[in-house]
């Protein structure tokens, strides 16, 4: 500022047009010093002059305020959208709302004096200075004859001068859009998301009742970590679910359950419970989401359910079939929250409902443990019985719908057992086909039963074959290890069943969504601690599955907190047990 | 005292008057009415030939002032301005030493060509022109008030001349240019001039008018900030000041003394009663800027090389004090 000449251009530079009305009657950033005291007709007639031109020069501080808190708003948003995810949102709000309440005090502190008033009223309507000389003079009581004059004119030329004179527009049309954009651009860009995180929002599920939001796109970017719990996951709130995975993890690979949709039917008359699950040894349960349709008393209900839970030993199971059963009113069991995940695959035999669940269930599921999980959940599309998946509090009671009896050994060891647990799953396959077919009916008794799960309804049934209906590939092994009915798509055996209209929500068990890398990109997948939580079942509902995703979870990802890198590793010691 | 209004209409009717003399001219004729209610001189500068001596005989005659003519030539001395004391012998054949009044001793005295006399002759004025009086063998003569110099003189031809020294200078309230006139006012011009019938000035105000007339204008009140902002635009010649402006700072050699600040106020004030007011505003400070201040700044050799003129210097200076102080 010490050459002349850089200063003369920055005065040029404010002065421009375009600038001016930002920088219109110079606001002061102190409070002003008392000026002279002017008679009283005089202050009578300026006094409404000043409120205005306070007002006005508040509302011109606080734009200026909100322009540059915008600014800031957009450029941090900026960084944290195009660079840094993690970084927390109340970096960029956080000064900007101090940034208001700085404004805020400033506004309070321009009012202006009279004799102030007087010069900007000279100098818009060109009085040329009258009406502060007046001020100045009606101060002095030793004033001549001509002083009084000018005071008396002054006093007049105040009735003249426009009430409105300060209520002119602030900003002309262009710094009006501006400032607008601005304001849009700070708004969507505090409340967008990185664009990875975008892809989360496909998912999932309403509690029963609509309580239970999707969480993906609700939650604040500093939330959406992978965070290990250990307790059931309808008892999670959502916030705490949600995370993304890299593509191309370099660690374990980890099939996740996919999300499940339940497209509830007009009348709660069929129930088919779907339950999917892969349940590695380990404490930590991965899976998908689950869907679940809500029992109506005396109805049917269908529930799906998807999960990784490596609580349990024994259910682990991708499975998407869609349990069509029929079964005495009364006589299924209901999955009640907080079972987590509690595969009442085929709850339709369980719960005895009367009419045809239709559960269309992209099971899901293959666990890291790939094998274990492919060749165990080779019951997909089981008619009449979901795939259930294993309870993550209760190991034993995760029913396997049909085929889901055989995954439980194959599935333990999610490193590379692929190939030995690839005749479970075709065996499960195979029972859950047999079991498919209604003999069985258990009602009530869920645990522990292979391929029990199924009642006496009309389901199509496509058994999964063993290993031909496998998830997807291990991009560590390049093995195809997933089961049947753990596709991602619903090209799996278990797409598409029928068991009349539905009625349900999507529900939420909770649980925490990665998007997972594999050879097709990054999917959306959920990470849920110990296993399926039990959803809210809904009656009369159909699984809509889209599909189970690949995905991998490095063990020594930074980003997940030292309890989750705990859990892993213990899931997989296990599971390597 | 008089009314404002009662100001507001003699002045109007003197310029009318001397209008009736003098073709168009009306800003110089404005400027000389200011100069001579403020109680100032005026010095006019202009080619020959544009009605400056008869612009003086025109006033001279409105207002009914005693009038006094100087031809200024390089061997004209003081004591041809100021007089001087001679041997007188009375009635009983006593001889004594009288002071022979010079033609300073009017109220209105014409230095026609006031740069042709030398400094020395020049300098005769000073006394007169500042005191109002005149000093002859140590004996103080009092000038008859209202005194008013209306100076001339010629910007080409400075062959053989002295220009003005800065201190005989700064006792100008105002520096006039006298311009050419515009065709219609040459003919008009032309067609007065050139017939039998010669215009006649009427007296339309005194010596007393004057007087009260400069009584009032010291009474209108002036703002504290726009006084502030004359002194400020007088502070911005002086190139030594730090927050000069760049203009001043390349182009002045020296700047205005505080004079020039008593002519803007003063003659602000003025302008701001014959515009119907009772304050002195921004603007009638900017009025008084160039005629106040012109003669009051000397530019450098930088000036003269790139032929600034102190105008075009002092319209930069205006533009860059602002009304508001930064």
């Amino acid at each position: 500022m010490g050459d002349p000449s850089t200063r003369e251009r920055m005065l040029k530079v404010l002065s421009s047009p375009s600038l001016r009305a930002l920088v219109l009657d110079v606001p002061r950033f102190v409070p002003p010093t008392a000026g002279p005291t002017p008679a009283v007709p005089l202050a009578q007639r300026l006094r409404p002059h000043q409120r205005r031109l306070w007002w006005r020069r508040g509302a011109l501080v606080l734009l200026r305020i909100v322009v540059l808190a915008s600014a800031w708003l957009l450029a941090i948003n900026g960084v944290r959208l195009a660079w840094l995810p993690d970084l927390p949102v109340g970096v960029g709000v956080i000064p900007a709302l101090l940034l208001l309440l700085i404004g805020c005090w400033l506004a309070v502190a321009q009012r202006p004096t009279l004799i102030e008033t007087a010069r900007l009223l000279d100098r818009r309507f060109q009085l040329r200075e009258q009406l502060g000389t007046a001020v100045e003079l009606s101060a002095d009581a030793e004033a001549g004859p001509l002083a009084e004059r000018q005071v008396a004119r002054a006093t007049a030329l105040l009735d003249r001068v426009p009430r409105r004179a300060w209520m002119v527009p602030l900003l002309g049309r262009w710094e009006r859009v501006l400032v607008l954009a601005l304001l849009a651009g700070a708004t969507v860009s505090t409340l967008a998301r990185p664009a990875s995180e975008t892809r989360l929002a496909a998912t999932t599920s309403l509690a029963p009742h609509g309580r239970q939001r999707t969480q993906a796109h609700a939650l604040p970017m500093g939330q959406q970590r992978l965070a290990a719990r250990t307790g059931p996951t309808t008892a999670l709130p959502p916030a705490q679910v949600i995370s993304h995975a890299r593509t191309a993890s370099r660690a374990h690979p980890l099939s996740f359950a996919a999300s499940f949709q339940m497209r509830p039917g007009p009348q709660a008359q069929n129930a088919g419970t779907l339950a999917m699950s892969a349940a590695p040894t380990g404490p930590l349960a991965v899976s998908s989401s689950r869907t679940s349709g809500a029992a109506h008393a005396g109805k049917q209900s269908g529930s799906v359910s998807g999960s990784v839970s490596p609580a349990s030993r024994t259910a682990r199971q991708g499975s998407g079939a869609q349990g069509v059963g029929t079964g005495a009113p009364g006589a299924g069991r209901q999955r009640q929250p907080g079972q987590g995940g509690s595969p009442q695959a085929g709850g339709s035999g369980q719960q005895g409902a009367a009419g045809q669940g239709n559960a269309q269930g992209n099971p899901t599921l293959s666990a890291p443990q790939a094998a274990g999980n492919t060749g165990v959940q080779g019951n997909a599309g089981q008619p009449g019985r979901a795939a259930r998946s294993k309870q993550s509090q209760q190991p034993n009671q995760g029913q396997q719908g049909g085929a889901t009896g055989g995954a439980q050994p194959g599935g333990a060891n999610p490193f590379g057992q692929d190939a030995k647990n690839a005749p479970s799953g075709a065996q499960a396959g195979r029972s859950a086909g047999s079991s498919a077919a209604g003999r069985q009916t258990g009602a009530g008794n869920t645990s522990g039963r292979n391929g029990t799960a199924g009642s006496s309804g009309t389901g199509n049934v496509q058994a999964g074959k063993p290993g031909s209906l496998s998830s997807g590939d291990d991009p560590r092994t390049n093995q195809r290890r997933g089961a049947s009915g753990s596709l991602p798509n619903t090209k799996s055996a278990s797409a598409t069943r029928h068991a009349g209209p539905a009625t349900g929500h999507q529900v939420d068990l909770g649980g925490q969504i990665e998007a997972g890398g594999s050879a097709t990109g990054p999917q959306i997948v959920r990470i849920e601690p110990l296993g399926a939580s039990a959803a809210p079942v809904q009656a009369g509902t159909t699984a809509i599955g889209p599909s189970v995703v690949q995905g991998y979870v490095p063990e020594d990802d930074s980003r997940i907190s030292p309890d989750e890198q705990a859990l892993l590793r213990a899931y997989f010691s296990q599971g390597s047990n | 005292m008089i009314t404002p209004e009662e100001f507001q209409q003699a002045a109007r009717r003197i310029m009318e008057e001397v209008s009736t003399a003098i073709v168009g001219q009306e800003a110089v004729i404005r400027g000389v009415l200011t100069t001579m209610i403020g109680g100032g001189h005026v010095l006019l500068e202009g080619v020959p030939g544009l009605g400056k001596t008869s612009l003086v005989r025109a006033f001279a005659g409105a207002l009914d002032l005693q009038f006094g003519r100087i031809q200024f030539t390089p061997d004209l001395m003081p004591a041809d301005i100021t007089g001087t004391s001679i041997v007188a012998e009375d009635e009983l054949g006593r001889r004594s030493l009288t002071f022979q009044r010079g033609p300073v001793f009017a109220n209105l005295v014409l230095a026609d060509e006031i740069n042709r006399a030398t400094p020395k002759t020049q300098s005769a004025l000073l006394e007169a022109m500042q005191e109002g009086t005149v000093t002859v063998a140590n004996q103080s003569h009092p000038l008859p008030e209202p005194f008013f110099v209306l100076a001339t003189q010629n910007p080409i031809e400075m062959e053989g001349t002295y220009p003005l020294p800065e201190a005989q200078l700064d006792r100008f309230f105002f520096k006039l240019l006298v311009a050419y006139p515009y065709r219609g006012e040459m003919a008009a011009i032309v067609r007065r001039t050139a017939g039998n019938e010669v215009a006649l000035v009427r007296p339309i105000a005194g010596a007393e008018t004057l007087i009260a007339m400069n009584r009032l204008v010291r009474e209108v009140p002036m703002s504290s900030y726009v006084l502030d902002y004359a002194v400020r635009l007088v502070l911005a010649t002086r190139p030594e000041l730090a927050d000069a402006p760049e203009v001043t700072k390349r182009f002045v050699r020296i700047g205005a003394s505080p004079r020039g600040a008593q002519a803007l106020s003063l003659a602000g004030r003025i302008f701001s009663l014959l515009d119907g007011r009772y304050n002195l505003s921004y603007e009638d400070v900017r009025a008084a800027v160039h005629p106040a201040l012109r003669h009051r700044i000397g530019l450098n050799f930088e000036a003269e090389t790139r032929a600034m003129t102190v105008d075009a210097v002092l319209d930069q200076i205006v533009t860059a004090v602002p009304e508001v102080p930064r």
